[in-house]
Protein backbone atom coordinates (compact mmCIF):
# COMPACT_ATOMS: atom_id res chain seq x y z
CA UNK A 1 0.00 0.00 0.00
CA UNK A 2 1.34 3.55 -0.65
CA UNK A 3 2.15 5.69 2.09
CA UNK A 4 -0.03 8.16 0.70
CA UNK A 5 -2.88 9.31 2.56
CA UNK A 6 -4.43 11.68 0.38
CA UNK A 7 -5.49 10.96 -3.17
CA UNK A 8 -7.30 13.55 -4.66
CA UNK A 9 -8.69 14.69 -1.64
CA UNK A 10 -9.81 11.42 -0.51
CA UNK A 11 -8.52 8.90 1.92
CA UNK A 12 -7.59 5.33 1.57
CA UNK A 13 -11.17 4.14 2.89
CA UNK A 14 -12.46 6.75 0.28
CA UNK A 15 -13.59 9.43 3.20
CA UNK A 16 -13.61 12.89 2.93
CA UNK A 17 -11.19 14.52 5.12
CA UNK A 18 -13.93 15.49 7.70
CA UNK A 19 -15.46 12.67 7.36
CA UNK A 20 -15.96 9.98 10.26
CA UNK A 21 -16.35 6.55 10.03
CA UNK A 22 -19.49 4.42 9.83
CA UNK A 23 -19.90 3.94 13.85
CA UNK A 24 -22.29 1.19 15.46
CA UNK A 25 -23.53 1.22 19.45
CA UNK A 26 -24.90 -1.14 21.65
CA UNK A 27 -25.68 -0.63 25.16
CA UNK A 28 -26.46 -3.55 27.59
CA UNK A 29 -24.28 -5.80 26.20
CA UNK A 30 -23.27 -7.79 29.90
CA UNK A 31 -25.92 -8.71 31.47
CA UNK A 32 -23.97 -8.75 35.21
CA UNK A 33 -22.82 -5.46 35.08
CA UNK A 34 -24.85 -2.41 36.15
CA UNK A 35 -24.35 -0.50 33.00
CA UNK A 36 -22.14 -1.49 29.85
CA UNK A 37 -21.67 0.14 26.56
CA UNK A 38 -20.28 -1.18 22.76
CA UNK A 39 -19.30 1.13 20.68
CA UNK A 40 -17.48 0.32 17.59
CA UNK A 41 -15.88 3.42 14.98
CA UNK A 42 -14.81 1.66 11.71
CA UNK A 43 -12.83 -1.03 12.87
CA UNK A 44 -11.90 0.17 16.01
CA UNK A 45 -14.27 -1.67 18.77
CA UNK A 46 -14.53 -0.63 22.33
CA UNK A 47 -16.43 -2.13 25.06
CA UNK A 48 -17.08 -0.74 28.15
CA UNK A 49 -18.59 -1.62 31.29
CA UNK A 50 -19.50 0.20 35.11
CA UNK A 51 -19.70 -2.07 38.37
CA UNK A 52 -21.34 0.33 40.66
CA UNK A 53 -21.85 2.59 42.23
CA UNK A 54 -21.14 -0.06 45.26
CA UNK A 55 -20.08 0.28 49.01
CA UNK A 56 -16.29 2.12 49.04
CA UNK A 57 -13.54 -0.03 51.14
CA UNK A 58 -12.00 3.00 52.18
CA UNK A 59 -12.43 5.24 55.30
CA UNK A 60 -13.88 8.35 52.90
CA UNK A 61 -17.30 10.33 52.35
CA UNK A 62 -16.27 11.11 48.76
CA UNK A 63 -16.14 8.05 46.39
CA UNK A 64 -13.54 6.93 44.22
CA UNK A 65 -13.52 5.91 40.51
CA UNK A 66 -10.97 3.28 39.43
CA UNK A 67 -10.62 2.39 35.70
CA UNK A 68 -9.53 -0.42 34.09
CA UNK A 69 -8.23 -0.51 30.61
CA UNK A 70 -7.22 -3.48 28.87
CA UNK A 71 -6.75 -4.53 25.53
CA UNK A 72 -7.27 -7.83 23.67
CA UNK A 73 -4.48 -9.17 22.53
CA UNK A 74 -6.02 -10.22 18.87
CA UNK A 75 -6.83 -6.14 18.81
CA UNK A 76 -4.13 -4.52 16.76
CA UNK A 77 -3.28 -5.52 13.29
CA UNK A 78 0.07 -7.68 12.55
CA UNK A 79 1.45 -9.32 15.26
CA UNK A 80 -0.52 -10.17 18.87
CA UNK A 81 -0.24 -8.14 21.91
CA UNK A 82 2.31 -8.82 24.22
CA UNK A 83 0.99 -6.21 27.27
CA UNK A 84 -2.25 -6.24 27.56
CA UNK A 85 -2.70 -3.91 30.21
CA UNK A 86 -0.83 -1.62 32.49
CA UNK A 87 1.88 -0.35 29.92
CA UNK A 88 2.92 3.59 29.72
CA UNK A 89 0.14 4.32 27.16
CA UNK A 90 -3.15 2.95 28.46
CA UNK A 91 -1.71 3.96 32.55
CA UNK A 92 -1.54 7.10 30.94
CA UNK A 93 -4.95 7.58 29.47
CA UNK A 94 -6.73 5.60 32.58
CA UNK A 95 -5.87 8.44 34.76
CA UNK A 96 -6.81 11.01 32.58
CA UNK A 97 -10.19 8.91 32.15
CA UNK A 98 -10.29 8.97 36.08
CA UNK A 99 -9.96 13.03 36.08
CA UNK A 100 -12.54 13.50 33.36
CA UNK A 101 -14.90 10.98 35.13
CA UNK A 102 -14.29 12.86 38.51
CA UNK A 103 -15.45 16.39 37.31
CA UNK A 104 -18.42 14.98 35.38
CA UNK A 105 -19.40 12.51 38.45
CA UNK A 106 -21.75 13.98 41.03
CA UNK A 107 -20.56 12.27 44.03
CA UNK A 108 -22.60 13.96 46.30
CA UNK A 109 -25.42 12.24 44.78
CA UNK A 110 -24.11 8.63 45.91
CA UNK A 111 -21.87 9.63 48.72
CA UNK A 112 -19.42 6.77 49.82
CA UNK A 113 -20.16 4.70 46.45
CA UNK A 114 -17.14 4.00 44.66
CA UNK A 115 -17.38 3.29 40.40
CA UNK A 116 -15.08 1.02 38.95
CA UNK A 117 -14.86 1.28 34.69
CA UNK A 118 -13.75 -1.13 32.89
CA UNK A 119 -12.85 -1.16 29.57
CA UNK A 120 -11.69 -3.31 27.01
CA UNK A 121 -10.42 -2.75 23.59
CA UNK A 122 -11.73 -5.41 21.24
CA UNK A 123 -10.59 -3.82 17.83
CA UNK A 124 -7.61 -1.56 17.38
CA UNK A 125 -7.60 0.48 13.98
CA UNK A 126 -7.01 3.86 15.85
CA UNK A 127 -9.27 6.60 18.05
CA UNK A 128 -9.32 4.03 20.45
CA UNK A 129 -8.84 6.20 23.62
CA UNK A 130 -11.70 8.42 21.87
CA UNK A 131 -14.39 5.29 21.10
CA UNK A 132 -13.27 4.55 24.78
CA UNK A 133 -14.52 8.17 26.04
CA UNK A 134 -17.70 7.64 23.96
CA UNK A 135 -18.49 3.94 25.00
CA UNK A 136 -17.83 5.04 28.71
CA UNK A 137 -20.60 7.77 28.50
CA UNK A 138 -23.09 5.74 27.54
CA UNK A 139 -22.22 2.62 30.03
CA UNK A 140 -22.75 5.56 32.32
CA UNK A 141 -25.70 6.92 31.10
CA UNK A 142 -26.93 3.09 30.84
CA UNK A 143 -26.18 2.65 34.70
CA UNK A 144 -28.00 5.44 35.70
CA UNK A 145 -25.16 7.14 37.80
CA UNK A 146 -25.65 10.63 37.94
CA UNK A 147 -23.80 13.29 36.03
CA UNK A 148 -23.57 16.97 35.62
CA UNK A 149 -23.03 16.21 32.03
CA UNK A 150 -21.65 13.40 29.56
CA UNK A 151 -18.12 13.05 27.70
CA UNK A 152 -18.08 13.11 23.56
CA UNK A 153 -14.74 12.34 22.19
CA UNK A 154 -13.23 12.71 18.62
CA UNK A 155 -9.73 12.66 17.58
CA UNK A 156 -8.10 14.51 14.09
CA UNK A 157 -4.92 14.17 12.10
CA UNK A 158 -2.82 16.93 10.65
CA UNK A 159 -1.41 15.56 6.60
CA UNK A 160 0.31 17.63 4.26
CA UNK A 161 -1.28 20.81 5.62
CA UNK A 162 -4.90 19.02 5.31
CA UNK A 163 -6.24 18.09 8.79
CA UNK A 164 -8.10 15.11 9.11
CA UNK A 165 -11.05 13.61 11.07
CA UNK A 166 -11.31 10.20 13.10
CA UNK A 167 -7.70 8.65 11.83
CA UNK A 168 -7.15 4.86 11.50
CA UNK A 169 -4.49 3.30 12.22
CA UNK A 170 -2.65 3.21 8.72
CA UNK A 171 -3.14 7.28 9.04
CA UNK A 172 -1.80 7.37 12.59
CA UNK A 173 1.49 5.51 11.48
CA UNK A 174 2.43 7.62 8.58
CA UNK A 175 4.83 10.43 9.74
CA UNK A 176 2.61 13.35 9.06
CA UNK A 177 3.00 16.38 12.08
CA UNK A 178 0.27 15.06 14.35
CA UNK A 179 -0.72 11.95 14.28
CA UNK A 180 -4.01 11.85 17.14
CA UNK A 181 -4.82 15.16 18.26
CA UNK A 182 -7.99 13.79 20.65
CA UNK A 183 -10.08 16.19 22.41
CA UNK A 184 -13.30 15.33 24.35
CA UNK A 185 -16.02 17.73 25.00
CA UNK A 186 -19.02 18.01 27.09
CA UNK A 187 -22.13 17.10 25.34
CA UNK A 188 -24.74 20.05 26.86
CA UNK A 189 -22.44 22.83 27.47
CA UNK A 190 -20.26 22.22 25.07
CA UNK A 191 -17.37 22.78 27.30
CA UNK A 192 -13.46 20.95 26.37
CA UNK A 193 -12.59 18.13 29.31
CA UNK A 194 -9.83 17.48 27.91
CA UNK A 195 -6.92 17.93 24.75
CA UNK A 196 -4.13 15.43 24.24
CA UNK A 197 -1.62 15.23 21.22
CA UNK A 198 0.98 12.77 20.03
CA UNK A 199 3.72 13.97 18.02
CA UNK A 200 6.63 12.45 15.37
CA UNK A 201 9.63 14.29 15.55
CA UNK A 202 10.85 17.70 16.84
CA UNK A 203 8.25 19.69 14.70
CA UNK A 204 6.08 21.55 16.68
CA UNK A 205 2.27 22.48 16.57
CA UNK A 206 1.49 25.87 15.36
CA UNK A 207 -1.24 27.96 17.17
CA UNK A 208 -3.19 28.41 13.93
CA UNK A 209 -2.66 24.54 13.02
CA UNK A 210 -4.09 24.07 16.77
CA UNK A 211 -7.05 25.88 16.25
CA UNK A 212 -7.88 24.26 12.64
CA UNK A 213 -7.74 21.03 14.29
CA UNK A 214 -9.71 21.99 17.48
CA UNK A 215 -12.70 23.06 15.38
CA UNK A 216 -12.30 20.55 13.35
CA UNK A 217 -12.42 18.24 16.19
CA UNK A 218 -14.86 19.66 17.81
CA UNK A 219 -17.18 19.45 14.90
CA UNK A 220 -16.77 15.71 14.79
CA UNK A 221 -17.33 15.39 18.63
CA UNK A 222 -20.85 17.40 17.50
CA UNK A 223 -21.31 14.56 14.88
CA UNK A 224 -20.82 11.60 17.35
CA UNK A 225 -23.54 13.76 19.80
CA UNK A 226 -26.04 13.85 17.30
CA UNK A 227 -25.28 9.62 16.56
CA UNK A 228 -25.49 9.03 20.39
CA UNK A 229 -28.54 10.90 20.54
CA UNK A 230 -30.11 9.35 18.21
CA UNK A 231 -29.56 6.43 19.29
CA UNK A 232 -30.73 6.68 22.60
CA UNK A 233 -33.86 8.12 21.22
CA UNK A 234 -34.24 4.85 19.33
CA UNK A 235 -33.31 2.76 22.35
CA UNK A 236 -34.84 4.24 25.22
CA UNK A 237 -37.87 5.05 23.68
CA UNK A 238 -41.51 5.44 25.94
CA UNK B 1 -35.67 12.98 25.75
CA UNK B 2 -33.52 14.49 27.87
CA UNK B 3 -29.42 13.80 28.44
CA UNK B 4 -27.68 14.46 31.65
CA UNK B 5 -26.63 18.15 31.80
CA UNK B 6 -29.71 19.70 30.09
CA UNK B 7 -31.98 22.94 31.62
CA UNK B 8 -35.46 21.75 33.12
CA UNK B 9 -37.79 24.50 34.22
CA UNK B 10 -39.55 22.57 36.94
CA UNK B 11 -38.24 21.57 40.00
CA UNK B 12 -38.46 17.93 40.35
CA UNK B 13 -37.98 15.96 43.40
CA UNK B 14 -34.73 13.53 41.83
CA UNK B 15 -32.31 13.26 38.87
CA UNK B 16 -31.40 16.66 39.08
CA UNK B 17 -29.26 19.12 40.59
CA UNK B 18 -28.67 23.02 41.00
CA UNK B 19 -25.75 24.32 38.71
CA UNK B 20 -25.40 27.83 39.78
CA UNK B 21 -29.18 28.71 40.33
CA UNK B 22 -30.15 27.17 37.22
CA UNK B 23 -31.91 23.41 37.51
CA UNK B 24 -30.27 20.46 35.24
CA UNK B 25 -30.52 16.72 35.14
CA UNK B 26 -28.24 14.56 36.13
CA UNK B 27 -29.49 11.23 34.41
CA UNK B 28 -31.13 10.06 31.27
CA UNK B 29 -34.83 10.90 31.48
CA UNK B 30 -37.88 12.46 29.57
CA UNK B 31 -40.12 15.15 31.02
CA UNK B 32 -43.42 13.95 31.71
CA UNK B 33 -47.22 14.96 31.24
CA UNK B 34 -47.10 17.55 34.12
CA UNK B 35 -43.55 18.60 32.74
CA UNK B 36 -41.63 16.99 36.05
CA UNK B 37 -38.44 15.43 35.15
CA UNK B 38 -38.74 11.32 35.36
CA UNK B 39 -35.77 9.10 34.73
CA UNK B 40 -35.50 6.93 32.54
CA UNK B 41 -33.96 3.98 34.76
CA UNK B 42 -34.11 3.54 38.19
CA UNK B 43 -32.30 5.86 40.91
CA UNK B 44 -29.34 4.70 42.11
CA UNK B 45 -30.02 2.80 45.70
CA UNK B 46 -27.78 3.74 48.15
CA UNK B 47 -28.96 4.41 51.87
CA UNK B 48 -28.67 7.98 53.35
CA UNK B 49 -29.53 9.23 56.69
CA UNK B 50 -33.15 9.01 57.87
CA UNK B 51 -33.46 5.77 55.35
CA UNK B 52 -35.90 2.91 56.45
CA UNK B 53 -33.84 -0.13 55.70
CA UNK B 54 -34.34 -3.65 56.05
CA UNK B 55 -31.11 -6.15 57.26
CA UNK B 56 -30.18 -9.41 57.99
CA UNK B 57 -27.85 -9.56 61.02
CA UNK B 58 -24.65 -11.85 60.48
CA UNK B 59 -22.84 -11.55 63.92
CA UNK B 60 -23.46 -9.90 67.20
CA UNK B 61 -20.87 -8.82 69.68
CA UNK B 62 -20.88 -7.30 73.38
CA UNK B 63 -21.60 -3.87 71.80
CA UNK B 64 -23.22 -4.09 68.78
CA UNK B 65 -25.02 -6.11 66.01
CA UNK B 66 -23.54 -6.34 62.39
CA UNK B 67 -25.74 -6.69 59.85
CA UNK B 68 -26.03 -6.73 56.15
CA UNK B 69 -28.46 -4.08 54.18
CA UNK B 70 -31.17 -5.76 51.90
CA UNK B 71 -32.97 -2.93 50.72
CA UNK B 72 -33.80 0.43 51.27
CA UNK B 73 -37.17 2.37 51.99
CA UNK B 74 -38.58 -1.36 50.28
CA UNK B 75 -36.11 -1.25 47.51
CA UNK B 76 -34.23 -4.22 47.20
CA UNK B 77 -30.27 -3.34 46.53
CA UNK B 78 -28.24 -5.26 44.11
CA UNK B 79 -25.47 -5.44 46.21
CA UNK B 80 -25.60 -5.74 49.96
CA UNK B 81 -24.50 -2.90 52.16
CA UNK B 82 -22.38 -3.33 55.70
CA UNK B 83 -24.19 -1.78 58.71
CA UNK B 84 -23.70 -1.66 62.58
CA UNK B 85 -26.63 -1.91 65.38
CA UNK B 86 -24.92 -0.55 68.44
CA UNK B 87 -26.30 -1.11 72.02
CA UNK B 88 -27.15 2.23 72.91
CA UNK B 89 -29.20 2.70 69.17
CA UNK B 90 -31.37 -0.15 70.31
CA UNK B 91 -33.36 1.74 72.23
CA UNK B 92 -33.92 4.71 74.34
CA UNK B 93 -34.60 3.80 77.65
CA UNK B 94 -32.63 1.69 80.78
CA UNK B 95 -29.85 1.30 77.84
CA UNK B 96 -27.68 0.73 80.22
CA UNK B 97 -30.01 -3.12 81.14
CA UNK B 98 -29.59 -4.14 77.48
CA UNK B 99 -28.04 -7.49 76.84
CA UNK B 100 -27.23 -7.86 73.07
CA UNK B 101 -28.26 -11.50 73.31
CA UNK B 102 -31.81 -11.10 74.38
CA UNK B 103 -32.21 -8.21 71.26
CA UNK B 104 -30.75 -9.40 68.35
CA UNK B 105 -29.33 -12.89 66.93
CA UNK B 106 -27.30 -13.77 63.83
CA UNK B 107 -30.19 -14.94 61.10
CA UNK B 108 -32.90 -12.20 62.02
CA UNK B 109 -34.09 -9.56 59.65
CA UNK B 110 -34.65 -6.56 61.33
CA UNK B 111 -36.07 -3.23 60.16
CA UNK B 112 -33.81 -0.55 60.97
CA UNK B 113 -33.23 3.50 60.69
CA UNK B 114 -30.24 4.53 59.49
CA UNK B 115 -28.68 7.40 61.63
CA UNK B 116 -24.96 7.96 60.50
CA UNK B 117 -23.56 7.46 56.74
CA UNK B 118 -20.64 6.11 60.22
CA UNK B 119 -16.77 6.71 59.76
CA UNK B 120 -15.38 3.78 58.09
CA UNK B 121 -17.27 1.19 56.13
CA UNK B 122 -20.50 0.72 58.59
CA UNK B 123 -23.45 2.40 58.00
CA UNK B 124 -24.92 3.08 61.97
CA UNK B 125 -28.37 2.09 62.33
CA UNK B 126 -30.79 2.66 65.07
CA UNK B 127 -34.39 0.31 66.42
CA UNK B 128 -35.16 3.07 68.93
CA UNK B 129 -38.71 3.20 67.84
CA UNK B 130 -41.50 1.13 68.24
CA UNK B 131 -41.79 0.30 64.61
CA UNK B 132 -37.96 -1.00 64.70
CA UNK B 133 -36.33 -4.36 65.55
CA UNK B 134 -36.98 -8.02 64.73
CA UNK B 135 -39.38 -8.52 62.01
CA UNK B 136 -38.82 -11.98 60.98
CA UNK B 137 -37.07 -14.42 63.57
CA UNK B 138 -36.47 -18.20 63.38
CA UNK B 139 -35.59 -20.77 66.03
CA UNK B 140 -34.56 -23.99 64.32
CA UNK B 141 -36.27 -23.39 60.79
CA UNK B 142 -39.86 -22.31 62.92
CA UNK B 143 -40.97 -18.96 62.13
CA UNK B 144 -41.17 -17.38 65.52
CA UNK B 145 -44.00 -14.85 65.73
CA UNK B 146 -43.77 -11.31 67.68
CA UNK B 147 -45.64 -12.22 71.35
CA UNK B 148 -44.76 -8.82 73.20
CA UNK B 149 -42.33 -6.02 72.92
CA UNK B 150 -39.33 -7.82 73.99
CA UNK B 151 -40.46 -11.59 73.18
CA UNK B 152 -41.08 -13.44 70.31
CA UNK B 153 -42.86 -16.98 70.74
CA UNK B 154 -42.80 -20.21 69.36
CA UNK B 155 -46.03 -21.35 68.49
CA UNK B 156 -45.75 -25.16 68.71
CA UNK B 157 -43.87 -25.10 72.19
CA UNK B 158 -45.14 -22.01 73.45
CA UNK B 159 -41.27 -21.17 74.21
CA UNK B 160 -40.42 -17.68 74.11
CA UNK B 161 -37.35 -15.49 72.86
CA UNK B 162 -36.21 -12.47 73.94
CA UNK B 163 -35.76 -10.13 70.92
CA UNK B 164 -36.02 -6.43 70.55
CA UNK B 165 -39.55 -7.20 68.52
CA UNK B 166 -40.68 -4.34 66.16
CA UNK B 167 -44.70 -3.21 66.39
CA UNK B 168 -46.35 -5.57 63.93
CA UNK B 169 -48.10 -4.53 60.94
CA UNK B 170 -51.71 -5.30 60.99
CA UNK B 171 -52.64 -5.64 57.59
CA UNK B 172 -56.52 -5.06 57.05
Amino acid sequence: MSDEILFYGLRQDGRRPSDLRHSSINVGVIHSADGSACFSQGNTKVMAFIQGPKQNRFEKEKGKISCFLTSARFSTTGERKKVIRGDKKSSEFEEFLKGMMESVILFENIPHSDIDIYISVLQDDGSVESAAINAVTLALIDAGVPMKDFLISCSCGYYNSTAILDVTYTEGLSYSVISEFRIAVMGASGLVAYVNYEQFGSSKLSLEVTKELMALAIEGCRQVHFLIREFCMKTYSY
Amino acid sequence: MLFPGETIDTISRSGTFCDNGIWRTTVLGYSDDSGQFAMHNKEQIVPKIGSEVFCRVFKITYSMAQAHILSVNNRTLQSSFLGIIRLQDIRKHEVEKLVMEECFQPGDIVKAKVISLGDSKYFYLSTAETEYGVILAWSKDKRLLPYNWEEMIDSDTQQTYKRKVAKPLILE
